[in-house]
Order: structure tokens, then C-alpha cells, then sequence
């Protein structure tokens, strides 16, 4: 975490952040965390509707709809994997620069196809 | 992509185009709506080196099939034919190299309108030419962009004049060039063989769906469902999909097996590339109690080792 500037117990100011919604990636952000979720934003309409909506809709781990433990759905995900014949994996564009990384390390495990976004 | 390996083309950061830009063209791009501080960071109100005053200092022209929110930030509007962008760049080509086609309209554009728009990129300090979805998404796909890059590459002969397509998502430019970096290409990449192979067409996700070819699929930070065509993203719902999420989204609702993570830039740092290819490092505001995403995937990649080992040594007990 970068270093904020701490407004009262519960509240802190964020500046300088990256906002991670479009490819222009703007860097100039203040963003004021209360309780940790964020009260305020001052980026565009997009950039507010990634953090001012970032704490809802969160996933869980899960398999075939039913809430499981993180690593039985990890574990799944291995097992599938382990034994598919062709598989794919496809996405990429909305994660940092390491996760793409390990795709294309689990691709070439797997003997995977890996596409990303620019495909479309 | 596949047009910038056919055509090739001139590179600036943003930063050249605040500085020296003289004239923008946003072309199928509707920056108010998709990129809506572009405008006022790089090209458009912004003031910079050689444009102290601004705005006053640049000519901006919108090209787009209607009147998008992006035009009344514009100088000039030209109404284009839907389908007709690549017509349109190759006599934008013939007008730019001394010929003159004998006809008054190309793309429901007067033919003095394209004559008028070349005459000004050639005279520019610095052009740039900005495409969006509206070039790659229509009839022709990545033979607009083609078009589009060599008409940037006649361009150079007369000014400084790049073209420079709007990237969506704000890593996609990241995940093309880790492909590349790692794979030695930047998409539609298979390691069937053991060794990568590219093949657009072949290899590239839509494709591969249409022919039903793969039998399991994982979906990282992407919402395949929402953006891909219907008849390719309906064969995810009939194998089992792994999803890395950290929202829930219409490719969750499908998916046999949902992996939560921490959100890149909003809940963990990380690195991104903006869409002219300058790394940026990505704070963290927010706790998330989930994972980054490169660590389920770590988890997974020796998970699988351990399995094919285990195989290989049951496999080896039965043929001794």
C-alpha cells in the first residue's frame, strides 16, 4: 500500500493513484478510504464507478454454484486442468503484468491456447 | 495488431502528443464516452510545450458513422458511411501520392473533404491519428488498421504523423507485450507442441470457440460472455470454465469454478502498460482478503506437476 495521508482514525487520503478502468490509465487520482471502502473519488465517471463499486459484487470461491473452501476450488481448478486435452485460457487485459505472466508459464504447462483481449 | 505487423508504424507516448501535437484526429474513437480524460490530458485541452495555449493551439477533427458526444469537443466532423473506412483511407492514399479519383463522394464523404484532410496532416507539425473500436470492430477489421498505418507511413514523408489505435482495457497493451516477451508473440498463441505457435484464425479465442475445440477454459480478468461474439461464448457454458475474478460478472454466472483474487490497481499493486506502452506502477487503496492472482495460478502450476508425476511413477509401476 502506498502511504496515505490519515484524516481521523477510520479515514485516509490516497494521492497519486493509477486508476485501472481504460488504457489511458490516468495517474492523478485522490482517493478517501473510510472503513475501507472508498467515500470519495475525483477521476472520470469510469474511474468512479471502479472504486466507488469496488467492495460490491465480490466472487467466492466456488464450484458448480456451491460455496466451497479457497483451496478445494484451487484444487478443482487443477484437476480439470491436469487432465484436459486442449485447453484454453483467455482474458489477461484486466490484471497487472504478473498474473499475465504466470497465464502464459500455465499455458505452456498445459499445452494451452492463450489469447488475449486483442484478438476480439 | 495483425495490422501493425503488416504495416508497421511510428511510435510517440502521450506525452509527445500533449507537447507537440498540432493536429488530432480521433477516427471511430469516442474518447468523451470511452476515454474521457484523454481529451484533457493528452489531446485536447491539455498545454504543453509547443501548444502553451491548449486547446487554441490544435485542430481536432472527429471521423465517425454519427454524431458521438466526442464531436462538439471538435473542430470539424466528417460523417462517414458505416463500412466504408477502408475505401476511404485507400483514397485518402491516392490523394496523399498526387492522384486525384475521378468521382465527388467516397463513403458519403465529398471527395474536397478527404482532399482538404490530407492537405492538413501534411502541413501538421505533428499529426496523430487515433483509432478506436469503431476501425477494428467494423467490415475489414484489421485491414482498416492496415490502411490506417500506411497511410501514417505517406504521411511521414511530408510531417511528423503517427497513428495510434485507443486500447480499451487498461492492461491490454501489457498482456500483448508480456506475450510477446515470453511466447515471442502477442496473441492467439498454442503450445500443443511444446513450443509456442502463433495462428490468427487458428489460435485466436473466438475461432477456437466457434469450432468447439477446447474442453476446459480459464478466464482471467475477462468477461468473455459480454464481449464475445454469442455462438463463440456459448461453448464456455458446455465445458467446465475456471474463472480468476475478483468481481462477480456474466462469465461467473456460468463458471464450473470461481477463484476469487484481490483487484489489480483498486486492492493490490502491480504494473500496467498504458496504451503507449509506458509501464505504470498501480497502488492499493483497498484490503481484499483474497489473493493476488498470480498466486492461485502459482498454486495450480505445481498442483499439476505433482500430479503428472504422481502418473508418471503409477504409470511406470504398471508397465515394470
Amino acid at each position: 500500500m502506498v502511504q496515505a495521508k490519515v484524516v481521523d482514525e477510520n479515514t485516509q487520503v490516497f494521492e497519486n493513484v493509477v486508476c485501472p478502468f481504460c488504457a489511458t490509465l490516468c495517474d492523478d487520482i485522490t482517493v478517501q478510504v473510510k472503513d475501507n471502502k472508498v467515500s470519495k473519488v475525483n477521476g472520470c465517471n469510469l474511474c468512479k464507478g471502479v472504486f466507488l463499486h469496488a467492495h460490491e459484487d465480490w466472487t467466492k470461491p466456488m464450484i458448480d454454484g456451491k460455496e466451497v473452501t479457497y483451496d478445494l476450488a484451487v484444487e478443482e481448478a487443477a484437476q480439470l486442468l491436469a487432465r484436459a486435452n486442449n485447453p484454453l485460457i483467455y482474458g489477461l487485459a484486466a490484471t497487472d503484468v504478473d498474473a499475465q505472466k504466470k497465464c502464459v508459464e500455465l499455458a505452456d504447462l498445459i499445452g494451452a491456447n492463450l489469447d488475449n483481449a486483442s484478438s476480439v | 495488431m495483425v495490422a501493425l505487423q503488416l504495416g508497421g508504424a511510428p511510435a510517440a507516448t502521450l506525452g509527445e502528443v500533449k507537447n507537440r501535437a498540432d493536429l488530432i484526429i480521433f477516427w471511430g474513437s469516442n474518447p468523451a464516452e470511452s476515454h474521457p480524460r484523454h481529451f484533457t490530458r493528452y489531446s485536447g485541452t491539455a498545454k504543453g510545450r509547443m501548444n502553451p495555449n491548449g486547446r487554441k493551439d490544435r485542430h481536432v477533427v472527429v471521423v465517425d458513422i454519427r454524431k458521438t458526444p466526442s464531436v462538439k469537443y471538435s473542430d470539424e466532423f466528417i460523417q462517414i458511411k458505416p463500412g466504408n473506412d477502408y475505401e476511404v483511407f485507400t483514397v485518402m492514399r491516392m490523394i496523399a501520392n498526387g492522384h486525384i479519383p475521378d468521382t465527388d463522394m467516397v463513403g458519403g464523404i465529398p471527395l474536397q473533404t478527404l482532399i482538404d484532410l490530407v492537405e492538413r496532416c501534411k502541413k501538421a507539425r505533428m499529426g496523430v491519428l487515433f483509432f478506436g473500436q469503431g476501425i477494428t470492430e467494423t467490415k475489414g477489421k484489421h485491414q482498416n488498421s492496415t490502411a490506417i498505418y500506411q497511410f501514417g507511413k505517406d504521411m511521414t514523408k511530408h510531417s511528423k504523423f503517427l497513428t495510434l489505435p485507443m486500447r480499451g482495457h487498461y492492461n491490454v497493451v501489457g498482456s500483448g507485450n508480456v506475450m510477446c516477451w515470453q511466447t515471442g508473440y502477442p496473441f492467439a498463441v498454442n503450445f500443443g507442441k511444446g513450443y509456442p505457435r502463433f495462428n490468427p484464425g487458428e489460435f485466436s479465442v473466438v475461432d477456437l470457440l466457434l469450432r468447439r475445440e477446447p474442453d476446459v477454459a480459464v478466464i482471467v480478468a475477462a468477461e468473455p460472455i459480454d464481449h464475445l461474439p454469442y455462438a463463440a461464448a456459448k461453448h464456455l457454458e458446455n465445458i467446465p470454465t475456471i474463472v480468476l475474478d475478483p468481481r462477480k460478472t456474466l462469465t461467473t454466472k456460468i463458471a464450473k469454478v470461481i477463484i476469487p483474487v484481490k483487484h489489480a490497481g483498486v486492492s493490490v499493486e502491480g504494473t500496467a502498460y498504458r496504451m503507449d506502452h509506458i509501464p505504470i506502477k498501480m497502488q492499493a487503496v483497498l484490503e481484499s482478503p483474497w489473493p493476488k492472482d498470480d498466486i492461485p495460478l502459482s498454486t495450480i502450476i505445481n498442483r499439476i506437476k505433482k500430479i503428472r508425476s504422481e502418473e508418471k511413477k503409477t504409470d511406470g509401476g504398471k508397465a515394470a
